[in-house]
Parts: structure tokens; sequence; C-alpha cells
């Protein structure tokens, strides 16, 4: 059975979330990256760098939300986040550096979360340069459009506690 | 009165070496970048290998490899296939993959219950239904229903029977 953390929102309620133990060995892990094929196109943009080793421990939202202590996966998890949180969905002209974005999928699964280092500007396309988890692999920073995950649906969210 | 069967016709072949033909180093990247099961259920459904599993191989079969997955030592790669696997259930009959499923519990796979869930719900939306609609609804002899922006989106085909 994966760990679960003693992990709550800000309201005191609790977050479902689990620290991967699927296997024994970080090996096949480490050694994975190169088997990626077609993914390995991203890593070659100009801006994509890769920030930390593969660790499956935390995935994005665990990194986005969960300190990087844990993994958090389940839709309803990261939208009681965002509710119990206090985030505000924001236009991307207002976008600033920490700001936090979420990959939404057609069929309402937050696919992917990242956290915005350079904000959307007309000159790059309206594009940030973000940093986020690739599921079990590395944390990179990147092009918010050039990784693994759709970014067509893609919503920008500020923390607003009152 | 018009009747529209939604067809799903699946061939129900058997075979072991049906397995074989996927592809770990394929799947092995999905499993990788997911932060949610709904994106590696949605990346793996859309694989031609595991439909063509999931529709030549029994429930039977396939819960037999999660298992072998399940006890033995696990690999990143194993748990892609046995993710795979799971996956191949959602083209299965409900029944008999739950009756395939019968005292099994597969508790070292974080994601099992949750893709099984998504298989579920997807084989509901495609399984044979049969639609009573009011005689002046103009219907082509063959459309494609539109995707559904709800969980699971499943294009199906919708064909008039006289």
């Amino acid at each position: 059975m994966p760990r679960e953390l003693k992990l709550d929102s800000s309201t005191g309620r609790h977050l479902t979330n689990w620290q991967n133990d699927e296997w024994e060995s970080e090996f096949e892990l480490a050694q994975s990256i190169g088997l990626c094929g077609d993914y390995l196109r991203f890593t070659s943009h100009p801006d994509f760098k890769v920030r930390s080793k593969s660790c499956a421990r935390y995935n994005c939202h665990g990194m986005t939300f969960g300190g990087r202590r844990t993994a958090i996966s389940e839709p309803d998890v990261v939208a009681r986040i965002l509710a119990e949180d206090a985030y505000t969905p924001i236009p991307a002209e207002t976008v600033q550096a920490g700001d936090i974005v979420i990959y939404w999928a057609e069929s309402g699964d937050p696919s992917h979360s990242a956290v915005v280092l350079v904000p959307p500007k007309p000159e790059s396309l309206n594009i940030p340069v973000v940093f986020s988890k690739w599921g079990l692999h590395f944390e990179a920073t990147h092009r918010a459009n050039a990784c693994p995950y759709d970014f067509q649906r893609a919503v920008y969210y500020r923390v607003n506690p009152e | 009165m018009h009747v529209l069967m939604i067809s799903n016709a699946r061939s129900t072949i058997v075979s072991t070496q049906n397995s074989a033909r996927l592809d770990a180093a394929k799947l092995l990247p999905e499993y990788m970048f997911a932060n949610t099961p709904a994106y590696l259920f949605e990346r793996m459904r859309a694989l031609p290998p595991v439909r063509e599993l999931g529709e030549k191989a029994d429930s039977q079969e396939l819960v037999q490899l999660i298992e072998q997955i399940d006890l033995g030592k696990k690999t990143p790669t194993s748990v892609a296939l046995a993710y795979a696997y799971t996956t191949a259930l959602s083209f299965r009959p409900q029944s008999e993959v739950t009756k395939a499923l019968e005292g099994k519990k597969f508790e070292s796979l974080a994601w099992f219950g949750a893709l099984l869930a998504l298989g579920f719900a997807a084989s509901k939306n495609a399984s044979p239904t049969i639609v009573t609609i009011d005689q002046g609804l103009p219907l082509p002899e063959r459309v494609a229903a539109p995707p559904s922006p709800a969980r699971n989106s499943v294009i199906i085909d919708l064909t008039r029977r006289e």
C-alpha cells in the first residue's frame, strides 16, 4: 500500500496523497528517460532545462501544492485545493512569476500543473516559461506548451487568502 | 419509431501470445509522464496495441497477467504493463471483467482501482444500448456522436436499424 502523509488544505481538511512505492529499485527509473523516444523532442527547446533528477516521491501537483513531499493525483483533491486554499483564476495579462497554471484536460482532469517563471508576453506569443514536475520524471523549466501535456485549456491561478 | 443501436462488437479470441504484442518501451513513457490516472488511461487507451489486446484477450487472461505483476518484483516497466492490461480491460464487457476480478485485490498497484473505474465508465458509454427517439427526428444513416465534455468521452457509431 502506498504511504500517505498527513496533508491538509488551509481549512484543515485532509488531502488524499500518496508516495509511489510500486517498485523496489530506482535504477530503471533513472534509465527510463532514454526510452522516452518522441517525448525527448521537448528537451531540445532553448528554454528547456532539467532542474532535478527523476523521482517517484512527488508528481506535478505534489510539487505545486504539496511541498515536493508527496504525490496528488485525484481530480477532486486538486479542485478542493484550489477552492479551500483560495486560488482565483486570473487572466494571462496579469500573470506574474510565482502564479500557477493548471493544464485541464477536456475531460476535466487536471493532467498537469506548473509554476510560472516568466509571465506570458506578446513577444513570446503569450506562452510563459514555467517549471514543473513531469510525472515520475524530473522537474524542468520549459515553455509552457513544450511538454507532454496539453496547454490548450490551461488556466492561471493566484492564491488570494482572506 | 426509429431504433438506434450503438454498436460495440468485440472479438473474443484468447491467446497468451497476444500479450507479447505490447511493446513495453512504448508503454513506459506514458506511465512515466502521467500525473493522474485519467491522463494515463486516455494515453494508454489510444494506443492501438492496447486496444488490440483488449479485443483479443479475455478478462480472465488480462487479470492473470496483472496478478503476476502484482505478486512479483515490480519495475517501472512491469507496472506500465500492468496498467496497460488494466486499460485493456476497458474493451471487455463489464460483467466479464467483474467476474474475472472476483476475490482479487491489487493493492500494490496504486492506480489499478482508478483505471478500472475509468474503464468501466468508458465501457458503459460504449456498451450496446437501445435508444428510442421520436419519429420526426431526421437522422443520417451513420453519424458520429459529438465529443462529450464529460469525463471519458468516447466516439461511438450510431447506426440506424430499421
